[in-house]
């Protein structure tokens, strides 16, 4: 979530980017004019990825400035436009664009809530506000599985569910924006040391 | 004028051009960039917004019954009973659980704002931020929100259904454009008044949904985003609700309750 700003301010962002669908609503029904879904590059600094990779930790070796190993990974975001903004671009009526507004989802729920609040939708069609929705990854419905897991069987897993949570929210927006100039990474490694020096080995 | 470049630039996918026509933006200004995020969205979200503070990401942010730390949040939630019950199947016993929340906790300060706000960070330095709340909440309790408020040095707005140890009161007499950033807690008088005093899963309400639907606030929102200012919706108690039971139709839409009860079935 936090990088989609981010990688919309970055100059080489639409490279990055890649449209894979595109849902135009009703606007006699509904707020919403369109939906666009949309993948695009983020810094991955996980030990793995992809399937069957979803409770990975960090790699601490990756989270070193300029790391020739830092691969970007695909992530995914979803933009509403509402009809107003429709309406303004076709006819020159309705309502220019006041906001960008990046929402953040509830517990355990994903991107999708976006789409389902439909009080959001009034208020972005009524002021000319885009919304912007991503997934919480490790904090999302997704990743329920593995929070089921770490109750049920092995508590230890809480780490993977904060790597990936801090990774995909915080971490992946100081690489984008700012990778160089935020000691955001120097003071999470000093996290880090301090979180496996007191961690419990359950088992 | 950098901004206005790049996120022009967004804007310039063909995709979001219709019939042709590219969309507009209003007085051909950069939009404003806005956070809002809602329940666990304000909670990881006062995280996101008290890093972004040096980044320029965001120019203002609305978080919607928020709270922190998690840890504290946890076993005062309804939502944690069912959690609790999987945890038993580790654990020997709740006061296990206790202990290990505690102990996750240490590890989460790096991810929610109670790591990230506490000193040295200058609260003068983080974005604008508007929490919103319900005393009542059977999800988030509102303590924690109050110690969201107290990290980010927000402000109580005149005529707040309560008092709140460590917040000032802002008197708009003196700034007619509100506080740098303010908690403002609607009053559900009837589940309030059930809430448990001690850290304990209270009884079910819809507190926690209704404050996001709340007409009040939401112009509230409205007016944070449109202009920046602050406005009080409390003044005369109007802060002041009897119960939260108008938003049982939108609490039967959510997806995420209904991931709660297929969790609740697995007991």
């Amino acid at each position: 979530m936090v990088t989609v700003l981010a990688t919309i301010r970055s100059p080489q962002w639409e490279e990055d980017m890649t449209v894979t669908k595109v849902i135009d609503h009703n606007c006699q029904r509904h707020n919403l004019g369109r939906t666009i879904y949309v993948d695009f590059n983020v810094p991955w600094y996980m030990k793995d990825y992809g399937d069957g990779h979803r409770g990975e930790i960090i790699d601490t070796k990756r989270i070193s400035s300029n790391n020739p190993e830092l691969k970007p990974r695909r992530a995914k975001f979803t933009v509403h436009v509402p009809c107003s903004v429709k309406a303004n671009a076709i006819s020159g009526g309705g309502r220019q664009i006041q906001a960008v507004v990046e929402y953040g989802h509830g517990l355990f729920s994903t991107h999708e809530e976006a789409e389902e609040s439909r009080f959001l939708h009034r208020m972005a069609d009524d002021h000319g506000y885009i919304i912007v929705a991503m997934d919480w990854r490790g904090m999302s419905r997704y990743d329920l599985p593995i929070i089921l897991q770490m109750l049920i069987t092995d508590p230890s897993k809480v780490e993977s569910v904060r790597d990936v949570s801090l990774i995909h929210n915080y971490t992946f927006q100081a690489a984008a924006s700012l990778f160089d100039e935020v000691p955001l990474l120097s003071q999470y490694h000093t996290l880090r040391t301090f979180y496996k020096a007191t961690r419990i080995k359950w088992r | 004028m950098m901004e206005l470049v790049n996120t022009k630039k967004l804007f310039q996918l063909d995709e979001l051009s219709f019939d042709g026509h590219r969309i507009n933006f209003l007085n051909g200004n950069d939009p404003t960039s806005i956070f809002y995020g809602i329940s666990q969205g304000g909670i990881l979200g006062a995280g996101y917004v008290s890093l972004s503070n040096s980044a320029d990401i965001i120019d203002r942010s609305i978080l919607g019954v928020p709270g922190a730390p998690f840890s504290f949040i946890l076993s005062r939630s309804d939502d944690f009973l069912v959690y609790n019950q999987l945890m038993l199947y580790n654990f020997r016993n709740n006061r296990h659980i206790r202990i290990y929340l505690s102990l996750v906790q240490m590890a989460y300060d790096s991810v929610d704002a109670s790591g990230y706000l506490a000193e040295p960070l200058d609260a003068d330095d983080l974005p604008r931020v508007l929490l919103q709340a319900g005393i009542g909440d059977s999800q988030v309790t509102t303590i924690s929100a109050e110690i969201l408020a107290r990290a980010f040095n927000a402000s109580l707005l005149e005529d707040a259904p309560k008092e709140v140890f460590g917040l000032e009161d802002f008197m708009y007499r003196s700034d007619e454009d509100g506080p740098k950033s303010a908690l403002v807690e609607l009053l559900y008088v009837d589940e309030a008044s059930t809430i448990p005093k001690s850290n304990i899963s209270p009884d079910r309400n819809n507190v926690h949904i209704c404050v996001r639907y709340d007409l009040a606030l939401r112009n509230q929102v409205i007016e944070f985003i449109n202009d920046g200012r602050i406005s009080n919706p409390c003044t005369g108690e109007k802060c002041v609700r009897q119960r939260a039971r108008s938003c049982d139709a939108a609490r039967r839409r959510s997806r995420h309750l209904n991931i709660h009860q297929m969790l609740q079935s697995l007991k």
